[in-house]
């Protein structure tokens, strides 16, 4: 398994378009994209830096990990996405050193597929391994 | 202008055991430790492509990384993003008349940085850092 790059950083917003905007005037980072995921209950924004990028993540529904981490934590960040080169791969040798990691799924931005470690194993942050197809 | 995401601290309990998560089990490469008195910090710096993964351990029960683990437990702390020109964007930051942790950049472990205040971001403590050859 080989770790290759962050890929991006999840943020937990309550106000999508006024986060964005904070971003943006004090930092520069400007909003490429906005959606809202077919049931996922989330309205993301995507900022691009370097070759990586900030999610905005603001949950439309309160039955949400990210409203209950919002909940516990207040906004912040969330989590932590890397990719990887082969996913099934990095989740079956990860288990085998006694991780617990979900099952691989399809991510909300196309093309990517991920799988979330969980924060206990990981010293408090919810890593996502990603893999772009 | 900000360039990339230069590294994302993480602080922990104790680094010896973060290490055997983040550099035995997910297998980063561990390219610094280092001693950070002024704010009262061990870290572990890990390469993640073209960034990095800070692991911070408090030293010193009165400092900031103390607090926010005594407060919250172990988690994302930061996010440090590279710029080539630290005093300009806090030039204007400063003209923004955003709340500042650093008026001056300072000496760190990245070079020259500072820090925005995590209520400008809502909840995501920014450190800004130009490297220093």
């Amino acid at each position: 398994m080989r770790l290759k790059r962050l890929d991006h950083v999840v943020v937990a917003v309550r106000e999508l378009e006024e986060a964005a905007r904070d971003w943006e005037r004090n930092l520069g980072l400007k909003t490429e994209r906005v959606v809202e995921p077919a049931g996922s209950n989330m309205r993301l924004a995507r900022l691009p830096v370097g070759n990586a990028f900030l999610e905005l993540a603001q949950p439309l529904a309160p039955d949400n990990p990210l409203a209950a981490f919002m909940d516990e934590r207040g906004e912040g960040m969330f989590s932590l996405s890397i990719e990887v080169d082969d996913l099934e791969a990095a989740v079956v040798e990860l288990r085998g050193r006694g991780v617990r990691v979900s099952d691989p799924e399809p991510g909300v931005w196309e093309g990517i597929r991920l799988a979330r470690i969980d924060r206990g194993s990981a010293h408090g942050v919810t890593i996502q391994l990603v893999e772009r197809g | 202008m900000i360039k990339k995401v230069h590294h994302v601290s993480i602080v922990v309990r104790s680094l010896e055991e973060a290490c055997r998560f983040y550099r035995d089990t997910l297998g980063l490469f561990l390219h610094r430790e280092t001693v950070l008195r002024d704010q009262g910090v061990k870290a572990a710096l890990l390469t993640l492509g073209d960034c990095e993964i800070e692991l911070l351990e408090p030293i010193d029960p009165e400092s900031g990384v103390a607090r926010f683990l005594e407060r919250r437990g172990e988690g994302l702390h930061h996010i440090c993003f590279q710029t080539d020109d630290v005093r300009g964007e806090l030039a204007r930051l400063q003209e923004r008349g955003v709340e500042l942790i650093d008026q001056e950049p300072r000496r760190g472990l990245e070079g020259l940085v500072c820090f925005v205040h995590p209520s400008v971001h809502r909840g995501v403590l920014v450190e800004l850092a130009q490297p220093v050859e």
